[in-house]
Formats: structure tokens, sequence, C-alpha cells
């Protein structure tokens, strides 16, 4: 369970979230608000990589008090990911491999159902937007977290890579008891997904909206 | 102007300045700020030399010449640079115009680029003419046109060739954190690092070499040398931003702090190897062991400093180079006064209280 215990965050004095008690059980969850809500700045958030006052706590876990065990559980992929551009796709798995262990053969599965095999070993300079987003979502998926954040997760994504990852998130959602916290604009996405719960970032806070 | 000579002015030459001012503003202090009197020669005098030099010895004109070749082909990479980021895919509407069309801007282009060069190249060329040395300044008036020339026909193939990829590549037979950092500098900041290897080395080398059992000076040597390194705060600031866009999922991976750190720590003391053998090869003659030391010491502390205060705040490039001239003039109390030894102490104290203090606390506004 992820806990979000009286989390606020400013931005040049401009308050841009504050949540006094929010929960967050295992499944996924959409969070929904328009341009500017707050929905990219919470999941950095809960990446870990804003800093914000209050508490966030996932399985027993504090950020702020076990910042290392808590990174250990959690992963994350940026909505326009951006990696240097003289490195290759095996370079940057085995950068996230240092970090997080993880079995090889997963590796490979995933490289293969993504349809990455055939240009990870090309620099990411060469890469259009949509491969840059397969493999940042193979790197969040690295490792088997508990908690996995993904910002846009289906944007630039062609329709077979859809289906795939959509099928993944379910899988790893119902097989792992994987929490997901995505991000979205369209609901087209949400259609992908429809065991997901909405949530609405507005107003600086969360609510549960209808489920879809 | 016309306006395709305007617009791309302001898509490379501007650029081009707001992001070496750093480079601009060290090499100012370096040939005007810092040395005041040398062997009691006026500042004025001091370059006069210098320029008598290169115009009366062949050596010294090559070494000359290799730097401003250096110096264009530093702004030849900056363009390729540009040319490369998503931002400047509408340069490619410039490849409609005819070839000389598209050289005419880019050799006014090329011409703003090397402005400080030419400018110390006209300087060279007065002097000479009034010493009487024709032959030399027609060398220079000469190098500095083919420099000239080539910069803006490098930039035309490059505009041509947007997408095409870079010949030189280089790989790491490693994957980690110091590695993707060592491979930034080796990849995109290596002509800058040299240059500040050639010079803290050089500064350091050049002046403790006057050193004897009978005549031993530590100050001069120390304070060429210390210079040398705060002049690694570019490569920092460089590194640091490169981090902040690049490689900003780092800072969400299972590393604690003092993994981090030593992270950091092995990649600066890899980037200042070369110091740490010039100070080896000046031992025991030339510097005593616990002065090489002390200046090694103060040199890495000064240099993990340098990286681990840009975790307190956000600082833009102005507001760094402030901080680098504050922590310069706080080193001379140390200097004056205090100590070597205690400097490093406070410098290394300082970089681990500023990384651990902000590291996870940092983040980039604006």
């Amino acid at each position: 369970m992820l806990q979000l215990d009286h989390v606020k965050k400013s931005f040049s004095g401009r308050i841009v979230l504050e949540i006094p008690s929010f929960q967050f059980h295992s499944g996924i969850y959409w969070l929904k608000g328009p341009n500017g809500s707050g929905k990219t700045t919470l999941l950095r958030m809960v990446a870990g990589l804003l800093p914000f006052e209050g508490n966030i706590i996932f399985n027993d876990v504090s950020l702020q008090r076990q910042p290392l065990a808590y990174r250990r559980m959690v992963s994350w992929a940026e909505a326009e990911p951006l990696y240097p551009l003289f490195l290759t796709g095996n370079e940057l798995v085995a950068l996230y491999r240092s970090i997080r262990k993880t079995d090889p053969r997963d590796v490979d599965y995933l490289t293969g159902v993504l349809g990455i095999d055939n240009y990870i070993d090309s620099p990411v300079g060469t890469w259009s937007a949509g491969m840059t987003k397969k493999v940042s979502l193979l790197l969040a998926f690295i490792g088997s977290p508990s908690l996995v954040l993904l910002d846009e997760p289906l944007i630039t994504l062609d329709e077979n890579a859809l289906s795939v990852v959509s099928e993944l998130i379910a899988r790893r959602c119902r097989e792992m008891q994987t929490l997901f916290m995505l991000s979205s604009h369209q609901e087209a996405d949400m259609s992908l997904l429809p065991t997901g719960e909405e949530i609405l970032v507005q107003d600086q806070t969360l609510s549960h909206a209808v489920s879809i | 102007m016309q306006y395709p000579y305007k617009l791309l002015f302001r898509s490379i030459v501007r650029p081009f300045y707001r992001e070496n001012l750093s480079i601009f503003f060290f090499l100012f202090i370096l040939f005007f700020g810092v040395e005041g009197e040398v062997d009691g020669a006026e500042l004025w005098q001091f370059h006069y030399s210098l320029v008598q030099g290169m115009t009366r010895q062949g050596g010294y004109i090559l070494v000359v010449f290799a730097a401003w070749g250096w110096y264009a082909w530093k702004c030849g990479r900056f363009v390729t640079g540009l040319f490369r980021r998503p931002e400047y895919r509408w340069i490619a509407i410039y490849n409609d115009l005819e070839r000389s069309r598209r050289f005419r801007p880019l050799l006014l282009v090329s011409v703003w680029l090397m402005l400080p060069v030419l400018l110390y190249g006209m300087i060279v060329a007065v002097i000479g003419l009034y010493e009487g040395f024709v032959r030399p300044i027609l060398l220079v008036g000469s190098w500095l046109g083919m420099l000239v020339v080539l910069l803006a026909g490098w930039q035309l193939y490059r505009l041509g060739n947007l997408f095409g990829r870079s010949t030189l590549r280089i790989r790491l037979p490693f994957s980690s954190y110091p590695a993707v950092l060592l491979r930034q500098v080796v990849e995109r900041q290596w002509a800058l690092w040299l240059g500040l290897k050639i010079f803290a080395c050089g500064a350091v080398a050049g002046i403790a070499l006057n050193n004897t059992d009978d005549d031993y000076d530590l100050c001069f040597p120390f304070l060429f040398f210390n210079f040398g390194i705060l002049a690694n705060g570019i490569l920092v600031y460089g590194l640091r931003e490169f981090e902040e866009t690049y490689l900003s999922f780092y800072r969400g991976a299972a590393r604690s702090r003092a993994q981090r750190l030593a992270e950091y720590a092995l990649v600066y003391f890899i980037l200042l190897l070369p110091e740490l053998i010039a100070i080896v090869f000046l031992a025991p003659v030339h510097l005593h062991f616990s002065d090489g030391l002390l200046f090694y010491c103060c040199a890495y502390g000064l240099v993990l400093t340098m990286h681990a205060v840009t975790y307190l705040r956000h600082f833009s490039k102005k507001e760094y180079f402030l901080l680098l001239v504050m922590i310069f003039s706080v080193q001379y109390f140390f200097i004056a006064g205090l100590g070597l030894a205690a400097m490093c102490g406070c410098l290394l104290g300082t970089a681990v209280v500023s990384f651990v203090a902000g590291y996870y606390g940092y983040e980039r506004v604006g």
C-alpha cells in the first residue's frame, strides 16, 4: 500500500499539491487532470526525484526516513525520456541491472515482446521517440519492482506495443500484485486497462473518480 | 543584415557566447587578471613580449597556431552539437538555398565565432608590423583566414548532413554510473579537459621547476595550480548539466548517498590523475612530498566541493561562476594564514556536508 501523508509541494512559493492523506492499494491507478494540475509532479515525488514536505510510505517503508530501502521497490519511466545519446540500449540495461538485480532471462523476454531486440545495440542518438519510449518502459519493468510509476506510458507507441505494454501491466498487477500509477490525458489509453481506477488530480489535491 | 544571416547569428553565435562565457572569463582572468607583474614587467609589456616571442620564434608560433586551431575545432564541435538538437531541425530549410547563399552567412557566423582569436591576431599583426616582421604576420593572417573558411566549410557540411552520425565513437567496456560520466567527458568535453590539464600541470611544473633547496617557494606555484583546478568548475558544471538533462532517473535509483558520493569521488579522482602525475614527477626535488600531497588533496577537495555545492540549490551559470570566485577569495585567507592543510580539510568537509545535506533535497527549477 502506498500512503501519502500531509504531502505538500510548492514551486517558487506557489502550492502545486497539498494532500492531507491518500492511500493507493495494489492495482492500477490512472492519474487524470488538466495540464499543470500536478500529475507528473506527484509521480516524480513518489519516485523520490523531487523533494516535498510530508511523508510518502510504501509497504511501511518511508521515502524520507529509509530512502534506500524505498527506492529498491520503486521504478519510474518519464513521459518523454532522455538518455545520453552515446549510450546503447544494452549499456542502459547493464546500468540498470547494476542497480537492480534481475534475471537476464526476464530482460530477454521483455526486449523480445517489446520489439526492442533489433535496435538495442545501437546508440540512443539514432532512435525515434517511440523507440526510446519502449526502452524506458523496459527499464521500468526490470527487476520486478513493487511500485511502478509511468508518466504517459502509452504516448508515441505503435499499436502493437500499446497492446503489449497494456498486457504487461495487467499481468504484473495480477500475478505480482504490483501497484501501478499511470498518468494519461487520453480516454483511449484508459480503455486499454479497464481494471484501472481513476484518480483526479485537481484543485491541488487528489480525489477518487468513478471506476472505469 | 540579411534575414538568413540574422537567424543564424541568433541561433549559433548567441548560444555560443552564452555557453562559453565561463571559458572566456577564465581566459580573460588568466591573461589579464592573474599575472599582475611578472619579473617586474607591467601587464602591457608582458603581453607585448608574448607577441614578440610569437613573431620571432618559429616553435612558439606553431604552438599558438595549434591553440587557435583547437579553438576553431571547438567552435565546429559546438555547431555540430547544436545542429543535432531537436529544436534545431528547422535549420534544414537552409539546404534549399544555393550553396553560395548558404556559405556566405555561415562565413560571417564563423567570423563571429572566431572573433576573440581574430582580435588577438590583429594585435599580433599590429605589433609584428611595428617590429618589421612581415613574414610571420602573413602567416598569422593566412592561418586565421584558413581557419575561418574551414569552419564555415565544416558548418556547411554539417548542414548538408544533419542526421549523419559522428565519425568518432568510443566505447568503454563497462557500464556503471561513473563510466557514463567519464564517457561524457571523453565524447563531449575531452578538449576542454585536456586544456585544463595542460594549464594546471603546465603551471605547477613551469613554476615549481625553479624551486631548489635554497630557494623554495610554495605560494606562487600553488596559486597558479589552484587557479587551474578552479577552472575545472567549467567541466563540473557541464557534467552536472548533463546529469540533470540525461541522467535524472538515477536520483530515483537504489543507491545510498555514500555510494553516490563514492562514485563521484572516483570520477574526479580519474579526471585529476594528470595533476597527480605532475606532482609525483616534481617531488621531492622541486616540491616536497608533504607539499605535493597537500597540493593534490586541496585540488581534490576543491573539485569535490565545486561538484557538491551544486546540490544545495540550482545555480545559473553566472551564479555558479560567481560562487567559484567567492571560493577563490576564501582560499586566499587559507593561503595567507591558516595553511594548506586547513584548506584541504575544510574543502573535503564542505564537499561531504554539502552533498549529504543537498542531494535528496535538490530540484531544478526553471
